[in-house]
């Protein structure tokens, strides 16, 4: 779109068609221009897209179309002499159209919302604003009992509640402190009247996944992670918290916290590079992700699982139970040679994968506790692309005749989720998932360009 | 081994709210009343609350909902007696071009919110009046003691500024 004079005059065409100014010969030769020039039909979409918003902000009110804001002496302006409007101007009655009969309460109570969320993005902001969604994607706030869906950029304040659909997600900046919060899919984070807690920012993850890194001066409140089950009091440190009603796993990547379980008030001190659980079903313990020594283990391992697949259906073992499967780490390996590689091993939270350093192929695995488990389902940015691996090694494409698929990651910023089953193919029960963010780049230094771009999967 | 994940209804209606605005000005552009785009609007949420199932995940949202309003312009402004300013052929160019352009309604919408506190005191008055209050641009005219043609020449220079300036804005969001 650009201010030409080309496109001044086709604007004013426009402008004459959508107040229905246009007579009959000039409506067919707007018909045939529509045909003959898609620029022009696309500038007539954009513009009635134009006409539509400044209607929606409109109806509203005045503030929500200048913000409160003075006009400004260099502003955009027309040349029109026009004098200033007189008072009462704006009290000049809508023409109103008919209602259509049929317009359902389902409806009326979407548009309600849809409208909610258009005014959310408009309305000046006066509650206390605690954090900035910075990204987001299929992600809703509710607020005073509505629900307001938001994409780009938006105010979070005290008492909202940020939820996100199974593939959405949501990144936030909380003010006064040093605090990034990266959300899931399927999750919700309730925020703290401040009223009600004036000393502690105290951050409720009902459910999902939840990565925080809190970096830099010590924060002017302190900062409380509670979950159904547990509780944990943020410091310097990145971690990642997955919340369930009957679970929380706490994955410290750098730094140190403690976890307190809320059924007996018991906690345990877990360090960077170490996880636990907080359940009812699960002894509380900080235990590695995974460690240097299993890699060393590794050929014995490889000996050791070949006769086992062999026998083990014979020896009919009890199936494992959801709390006795674990992911303990992630790491990459090199799909030709399905050999580890070592700067990735394990897969942190915060890795740069940089593709020029990286082999041609390359996929992610996932290790376990116990090694073999039902199933392992990989959810790759909330559920864009899902795959499902049934034996060990666990990775995220499938087994070739030697080595595996290419995972073929773009550059852009990935979160990994893997989800252990008691049964094959993603069946039975889960067992505590963990979550591992990293990021594609070609050459270190390089910013990832836009939003990751994942490929359809191959089979 | 792998599966796609499949959209339910929650999600199709999220998607649908997320390209409301530009339903609603593919709407808008044919049949050119507030009023009658709305409704058209309600009864496309309507049929998209009923038929998600028929929207297949991986294919284009918002072609396939254009097309359900398309449908629904076409039958409402029958059963209402109105006359469709578009011929066929056009609408298809149309509709064509919409899909085309795509876009982000909600980062639109913040980029105008933005645009529009630039905006000076005599465009602000005739935005007001056709927007807020309104008015056609005869009205408007009548109300500035102005003339219809330099109103829609001073609405469509304020449309073409803003539409420039939101297309800045969101190549530079912290311009």
């Amino acid at each position: 779109v650009s201010g030409t004079s080309s496109n001044d005059d086709n604007d004013v065409l426009i402008s004459r068609y959508l107040d229905g100014a246009l007579d009959a010969s000039e409506l067919a030769a707007f018909n045939r221009r529509i045909v003959n020039d898609p620029a022009f039909a696309a500038r007539l979409y954009k513009v009635a897209h134009l006409h539509g918003s400044l209607r929606e902000l409109g109806t509203v009110g005045t503030e929500n179309l200048y913000g409160g804001s003075a006009a400004p002496a260099d502003g955009i302006d027309v040349p029109l002499s026009v004098p200033l409007p007189t008072p009462g101007a704006s009290e000049i009655q809508r023409p109103r159209g008919q209602r259509s009969i049929a317009s359902a309460a389902l409806v009326a109570a979407m548009f309600l919302i849809a409208t909610i969320g258009v005014l959310y993005v408009v309305w000046p902001k006066n509650a206390a604003t605690l954090a900035i969604l910075k990204q987001g994607r299929n992600v809703w706030i509710e607020r005073d009992g509505n629900q307001i869906p938001v994409t780009g950029e938006t105010e979070i304040h005290a008492g909202d509640s940020i939820r996100t659909a199974n593939n959405g997600s949501a990144t936030l900046v909380f003010n006064n402190s040093n605090l990034k919060v990266d959300l899931e899919g399927e999750s919700h984070l309730a925020l703290p009247d401040v009223s009600a807690k004036p000393d502690t920012l105290d951050l409720a993850l009902e459910k999902g996944v939840l990565s925080a890194a809190m970096e830099g001066a010590k924060p002017a409140q302190p900062i409380v992670i509670s979950t159904p089950t547990g509780e944990v009091a943020l410091q310097n440190t990145q971690l990642t918290i997955a919340a369930s009603p009957t679970e929380t796993r706490l994955d410290v990547h750098s730094g140190a916290v403690q976890l307190s379980r809320k059924s007996d008030g018991k906690s345990v001190a877990i360090a960077g590079g170490q996880y636990a659980i907080a359940g009812n079903a699960v002894e509380m313990a900080a235990l590695p992700f995974a460690t240097p020594a299993r890699e060393k283990e590794e050929p014995e391992v490889a000996v050791a699982v070949a006769p086992r697949n062999v026998e083990e259906p014979k020896k009919k073992e009890e199936p494992l139970k959801p709390w006795e499967m674990n992911i303990t780490g992630f790491r990459v390996v090199d799909a030709e040679t399905g050999e580890p590689i070592p700067d990735l091993t394990p897969l942190f939270y915060g890795s740069v994968l940089e593709k020029k350093k990286l082999p041609k192929g390359f996929t992610v695995e996932a290790l376990t506790s116990p090694e073999q488990v039902g199933s392992i389902v990989f959810e790759l940015n909330g559920r864009q692309r899902v795959f499902v691996a049934n034996k060990p090694p666990y990775t995220i494409s499938a087994i070739k005749d030697k080595g595996f698929e290419n995972l073929d990651l773009s550059p852009g910023m990935y979160n990994l989720r893997a989800t252990p089953y008691t049964k094959p193919d993603g069946k039975g029960k889960p067992g505590p998932y963990m979550v591992v963010r990293f990021q594609v780049v070609r050459q270190k230094g390089q910013k990832p360009q836009g939003p990751p771009g994942i490929p359809p999967p191959k089979q | 081994m792998s599966e796609e994940s499949v959209p339910g209804r929650e999600e199709v209606v999220r998607q649908f709210m997320k390209h409301r605005a530009s339903l609603f000005a593919f709407a808008l552009a044919v049949v050119r009343d507030f009023q009658f785009a709305e409704d058209i609007l309600q009864e496309v949420a309507v049929v998209v609350c009923e038929q998600w199932e028929d929207f297949r995940p991986g294919t284009n949202f918002s072609a396939w909902a254009r097309q359900i309003t398309r449908n629904k312009i076409y039958s409402m402004s029958r059963a209402t007696q109105r006359n469709i300013a578009l011929t066929p052929e056009a609408m298809d160019c149309f509709e064509q071009a919409a899909n085309n352009v795509g876009g982000d309604d909600a980062e639109s919408i913040d980029a105008l919110r933005h645009c529009l506190r630039k905006l000076g005191d005599k465009a602000r008055q005739i935005v007001t009046l056709r927007y807020h209050d309104g008015l056609d641009c005869s009205a408007v005219a009548q109300r500035l003691q102005s003339t219809a043609p330099a109103i829609h020449m001073a609405l469509s220079r304020i449309r073409g500024r803003l539409a420039d300036c939101i297309t800045s804005r969101l190549e530079k969001p912290n311009a």
